[in-house]
Formats: C-alpha cells, sequence, structure tokens
C-alpha cells in the first residue's frame, strides 16, 4: 500500500511538472508567435525611416514585399561581432573605448545575448505587423521558384527583415536585405542597424557591415 | 588602370598560379572559370594572380544559391579567407552571364584583398590602397558615404568595366562591343555614376538592363520595346 501511495505522489508530482512546462512552453511559443507592442514600434519606425530614403527615389511605385520567414535575430549579434573586429584591425592604435557609441556592448552582454537567443525559431511576418507602410508577403521558397524560373518579379521591392534584437528599453538591432525583383534578386542595400529610442520614437543609428558583397 | 600590358613592369601578374578553388563549382560554371582564367586582359590577370597566389589568399568558388537569392555573391569569412557564391538558381542563365557574375564576384574578392594587406598583413601595405581613392576615402578616411558595396561598385565602375568587358570578349568573342559593355555595367547599378551616367528613363539604361536580365533568364526581354534584348550567351545544357 504504501509503495502504491508513493507511486501516485510521484506521478502526481511528474504530472504536475509537466503542466506547469507545457504551460511555460505554451505561453514562450505564443510570445513568439506574436510581436510585442515593443517590437512593433521598432518594425514600422525602421520601414517608415527606409523607404524614405533618396536610394529608393528610382522605385517609386514599387510594391514592398517581405520575406515572409524573418531574419534570425543572431545575424544581428554576428554582424556586430564580424564588424568590431574589422574596427579593432583598422584602428589598432586606438582604444576600443574611441567606438564607445558604435560599439556598446560589453562581452557579458553578448554572451547573455547568445545565449538567450540560441534555441530561437523562425519568426514569420504578418501583414498585420506592418502599420504605415503597404506590404505584401512572400514566402522564400515561392521567390526561389520564381527566380529559377526566370519569372521574376518586377515593380517589386524584396524585403529580408529580422525580428529586432532587443537590448534594453532604448537600443535594439534589425538587420535587413533589400532587393529589386524586376532582375530576380537583383541587392540594393543590406545592413544590421541598431536602433535607438528618442522621444518615444525609433532611429536608425549605427550601421554594422557583414562582408557580405 | 587600363588594360594595357605596358603599364606593368613585371613578367609576374601574367604568371597566374590560378590556385582559386574551383573544386566546387559545378560542371557549367566550372567550364566557365577555367576559360576566364586564361584571359590575356592584363587588368584582370592581375586580380585573378594576387587572389591565386596561394600563400596568403584563400579565394574558394562554389555552386549554391546564396542566402539572399543574388545570381552571386562573395563573403570575406576572415582576413585572407574569401568565398564565392555562384547561384546554381537562375537556372536558365547563360554561360556568358555566368562569366559576367565570376569577373564581377573576383573584382569583389580582389578589393578585400586589399582591405586585409592595408589592415591586416604582417608586415600590412599601406601602399595597398595606391590605384583606388574610393576604397581608400571609404575605408581609411571614412568619408565616403553609405556601404563597403557602393564603394566597392564606384570602385569597380572607375577601374573595371574595361577590364571585364574585354574578359567577356575573350571569352565568347565575335559580339558587338555593346554586349560587353552593357553586362559589364550589368551589375553595377547600384553604384551612383551608373545613375549619374545612364539616367532613369534614358535609352541607354533600358538596353543595359534588358542585355542583363536577358542573359540571366537565357530568354528574350523588353519584347515590343525599342530595347529589346535577346540572349547571344550558351546556354548550359
Amino acid at each position: 500500500m504504501k509503495n502504491i501511495i508513493l507511486i501516485v505522489i510521484i506521478f502526481a508530482f511528474f504530472s504536475c511538472k509537466c503542466v506547469e512546462e507545457t504551460k511555460c512552453v505554451r505561453v514562450k511559443k505564443s510570445s513568439e508567435k506574436k510581436l510585442s507592442d515593443e517590437e512593433t514600434a521598432i518594425i514600422n519606425d525602421f520601414m517608415n525611416a527606409e523607404f524614405k530614403k533618396e536610394q529608393y527615389f528610382k522605385y517609386k511605385g514599387y510594391e514592398i514585399i517581405i520575406i515572409k520567414e524573418a531574419i534570425k535575430k543572431s545575424k544581428n549579434i554576428d554582424t556586430y561581432l564580424y564588424s568590431l573586429t574589422d574596427w579593432k584591425a583598422m584602428n589598432k592604435n586606438r582604444s576600443i573605448n574611441d567606438a564607445r557609441d558604435l560599439y556598446f556592448l560589453d562581452s557579458l552582454q553578448i554572451n547573455r545575448i547568445k545565449s538567450e537567443i540560441e534555441k530561437e525559431t523562425v519568426y514569420h511576418w504578418k501583414t498585420s505587423d506592418f502599420k504605415n507602410v503597404k506590404v505584401n508577403l512572400l514566402n522564400y521558397e515561392e521567390l526561389s521558384e520564381s527566380i529559377n524560373k526566370g519569372k521574376y518579379l518586377k515593380g517589386k521591392l524584396i524585403v529580408y527583415l529580422s525580428r529586432p534584437l532587443i537590448i534594453d528599453k532604448n537600443n535594439a538591432f534589425i538587420s535587413f536585405d533589400i532587393g529589386n525583383g524586376d532582375m530576380g534578386f537583383y541587392p540594393i542595400t543590406h545592413f544590421t542597424v541598431s536602433m535607438k529610442k528618442e522621444n518615444d520614437k525609433w532611429i536608425q543609428s549605427k550601421f554594422y557591415e557583414d562582408g557580405v558583397f | 588602370m587600363i588594360a594595357n600590358p605596358n603599364v606593368f613592369h613585371s613578367i609576374k601578374p601574367f604568371l597566374i598560379e590560378k590556385n582559386i578553388d574551383d573544386s566546387q563549382l559545378n560542371p557549367c560554371s566550372k567550364g566557365v572559370f577555367q576559360q576566364i582564367k586564361n584571359t590575356t586582359n592584363c587588368d584582370f590577370a592581375q586580380v585573378l594572380a594576387k587572389l591565386g597566389a596561394g600563400k596568403n589568399y584563400n579565394t574558394t568558388m562554389i555552386s549554391a544559391v546564396p542566402p539572399n537569392q543574388r545570381p552571386g555573391q562573395t563573403i570575406r569569412n576572415s582576413a585572407y579567407n574569401y568565398t564565392v557564391y555562384i547561384s546554381t538558381n537562375y537556372s536558365d542563365k547563360t554561360k556568358l552571364f555566368i562569366a559576367t557574375t565570376e569577373l564581377h564576384e573576383l573584382v569583389h574578392a580582389y578589393f578585400m584583398s586589399l582591405f586585409d594587406d592595408y589592415n591586416n598583413g604582417n608586415p600590412s601595405n599601406p601602399n595597398a590602397y595606391n590605384d583606388f581613392a574610393i576604397l581608400f576615402q571609404m575605408y581609411v578616411n571614412k568619408t565616403y558615404p553609405g556601404s563597403g558595396a557602393v564603394a566597392h561598385h564606384q570602385q569597380m565602375a572607375t577601374d573595371y568595366v574595361n577590364a571585364i568587358a574585354s574578359a567577356l570578349k575573350e571569352f565568347q568573342p565575335g559580339l558587338d562591343q555593346q554586349i560587353y559593355d552593357d553586362l559589364a555595367w550589368g551589375s553595377l547599378q547600384e553604384a551612383p555614376i551608373f545613375d549619374t551616367l545612364f539616367p532613369v528613363g534614358s535609352s541607354n539604361r533600358q538596353r543595359i538592363i534588358n542585355r542583363y536580365t536577358s542573359e540571366s533568364i537565357g530568354s528574350p526581354y523588353g519584347q515590343g520595346t525599342p530595347n529589346e534584348q535577346t540572349p547571344v550567351g550558351q546556354p548550359c545544357n
């Protein structure tokens, strides 16, 4: 009898734990599927500013297509570190303090960020994520197929975008890659950019290169 | 720099070691590259000679789809370590388009090697940028607006359009010079000088775009317009 009670207690303990864990996972997955208000603000402030730049004037009237599968957040930190290595090579005689605004993360922060996003899943954009710029979505595979068949997306700007990597309440990163669909994917620009919150608005601050040409 | 053998005082640029690793290219792209390696165009021979030096530079060419679906892409993995992607997508592209893409990407790798010579060499080479004022401004003086890619393309437009066009002419002789020139310009459309020389709406601009696109799809492009272009390159299959 004692054994049966023990088994029931153990079973009940693990059952409860499982319920709790499932709940936790479910909560986490749910947040992975939906942007927070802050993430939405960052993305929209980025889009509003980006497509007002002079380099897009010649694409007036082009439809904006977002590739549904977001670039992983880890791309942001990878590019930051690549750029930091280059900066050090180019400025051998200067202290890293000279570039404190540009490379504002310390190694502990970097390790923490890496660990937090180690198991991130791919976010899928929704048209409702974009408030002020009209966009349509396209799967990566659909783009690949159209390019492979030579059925280019004429009159469309194709945009790869990462979900924001939020550092703190005033700093975040976004990675993007924008191309002209008239010729398959003809690269226009790509960067990782730090977004800084000023007067309740997120503005593009510093740009980081990733060694891809 | 212009395509003139007299500007070199050494035979070294012409003794191409050809060590660029092309073992991961598919047969068609590899065949194109083998032919390109035989170019006698001086400027391009110098590019190949440097990247293929074997001692310092590790340049690998692979056939794979770049993550963002470009026709070609060059990545500086680390100092002296470059990978050139030639897309296996764009399945009906002509060999002439592949040659254009390979030449363009190899110039990117060459420019990356200048960066490494200047910043990571042991000893570093303070003269690495002597012939390339735009790259110098971008990477050393940091006065050039825009990204590294824009600086590369602007420098390429200034110094390598003729070299790429000449190399294409050697690759597939017998075509109108305009075709070689248009293909060389085709991959520089985001360089500021492109908009200056070929303004939006101009006939020249549309001809270049149509030529580049038609070779990338292996079919006529711009049908029914004065600038329709029909591919002149050979298909892979």
